[in-house]
């Protein structure tokens, strides 16, 4: 019994390493246009829920992975669509709700982080308009290194982030404005 | 240890289906009596301890502005009554108060954000003497975090708490994150049914 477990143990170690060095390799192969920097970051189902009209406050939810074997840090975000967007975790002690602000956050060699509600999200603040379920706004993810990652966020439920990957891109790779298009439907 | 053992097993699959599973839970063993107070509703009408009379109520108290747990608990409390939905007739649905204790961020929003959720929430606000007497019947808090006069953009700290109101406006329970909603109703299902068998 134990032995099975160690095999599994071992497999799974094997398994992370391999797709680590893997996704270095093949990345760029797989995502055509989004080019990917040594060091690739992923972002997954990025979504935000529907706010009620004249509520300029939103929360933006994903999984970013570190796909790379080297730590990962965020060190913040913006958007062109709002004032302020800082990253947040809500918590709950002693039966009381508050709202932390992460000026960091480091993601280990293939370590995976869902933003989700209740926990860690992003917080938006000040939005230039109201946004309809169904339509997309940017946001950039400001990594450490002065690289960044923009991705979209689609308004509406859990599963409005549909499958849709943002992978990090190079700085070199950026467009010169990324941010300034904004999704709408 | 045998008997023991027997136990355990029975605990875990003897037992009828946990109703409460997954569900945070405090029941009072005296429901507690809400103070009289007098609050607004989204659309101006007076909001009074007579409103919690003659029906089972859950009372969230938030702010509007709030991202994350404010809409993540009334998106899970609507789903919670629409599972009730299932199991009690329209009339004894509990109804779902939103205490607003921001007003002079949420008076003028209060109606457009409650309708957001469901037509049938209320959404109730009011002078702070009168917030801070709910928050107390309801063994609540909340703090504005204000960095200044002008900061619009504060955060508030509050009870992430559900109170659950038995018609005769008594507290009979309260239940925290996460409102997992098929546990919840059947966990509400419960002291409903309990306090009227019919």
């Amino acid at each position: 019994m134990a032995k099975y477990h160690l095999m599994v143990v071992l497999a799974t170690v094997t398994a992370a390493v391999v797709e680590c060095g893997a996704t270095l390799a093949s990345a760029h192969d797989e995502h055509g246009t989004h080019a990917i920097s040594a060091g690739p970051a992923e972002i997954r189902d990025a979504w935000s829920p529907p706010s009620p009209p004249g509520i300029g406050t939103r929360a933006v939810y994903f999984t970013l992975v570190n796909t790379a074997c080297a730590p990962l840090k965020v060190i913040g975000a913006e958007s062109l669509d709002f004032a302020q967007v800082s990253i947040h975790e809500s918590s709950t002690r002693n039966g009381i709700a508050m709202m932390t602000p992460a000026t960091q956050l480091t993601l280990t060699a293939g370590e995976t982080v869902s933003f989700a509600p209740g926990g860690l999200h992003l917080m938006l603040m000040g939005a230039s308009r109201n946004f309809h379920e169904g339509e997309h706004f940017r946001i950039r993810l400001i990594f450490d290194d002065q690289d960044s990652l923009v991705f979209e966020a689609t308004v509406g439920g859990a599963a409005a982030g549909g499958n849709h990957d943002h992978h990090r891109q190079h700085k070199d790779g950026h467009p010169d404005h990324p941010l300034a298009e904004t999704g709408g439907s | 240890m045998l008997k023991r053992t027997v136990l355990l097993v029975l605990l875990a699959f003897g037992a009828p289906p946990a109703f409460a599973e997954g569900v945070k839970g405090v029941i009072l063993d005296e429901p507690s009596p809400i103070a009289p107070f007098t609050l607004v509703d989204q659309a101006g009408e007076p909001f009074t301890l007579e409103q919690l009379k003659g029906r089972w109520s859950l009372i969230f108290l938030g702010f509007t502005h709030c991202p994350d747990v404010c809409p993540f608990t009334l998106a899970n409390l609507g789903a919670v009554r629409g599972e009730l939905s299932q199991l009690v007739t329209p009339e004894k649905l509990p109804q779902i108060v939103f205490l607003a204790v921001d007003p002079d961020r949420d008076r003028a929003v209060l109606a457009d954000y409650v309708a957001h959720f469901d037509l049938a929430f209320v959404g109730v606000t009011g002078d702070r003497r009168d917030i801070d007497g709910l928050t107390t019947s309801l063994d609540g808090y909340y703090s504005l975090k204000k960095r200044g006069e002008h900061d619009k953009a504060y955060d508030v700290v509050h009870s992430a708490a559900v109170a659950f109101v038995t018609p005769e406006g008594s507290i009979r329970a309260k239940i925290t994150p996460p409102f997992q909603p098929y546990n919840t109703a059947a966990y509400l299902y419960r002291l409903m049914r309990e306090a009227d068998p019919d």
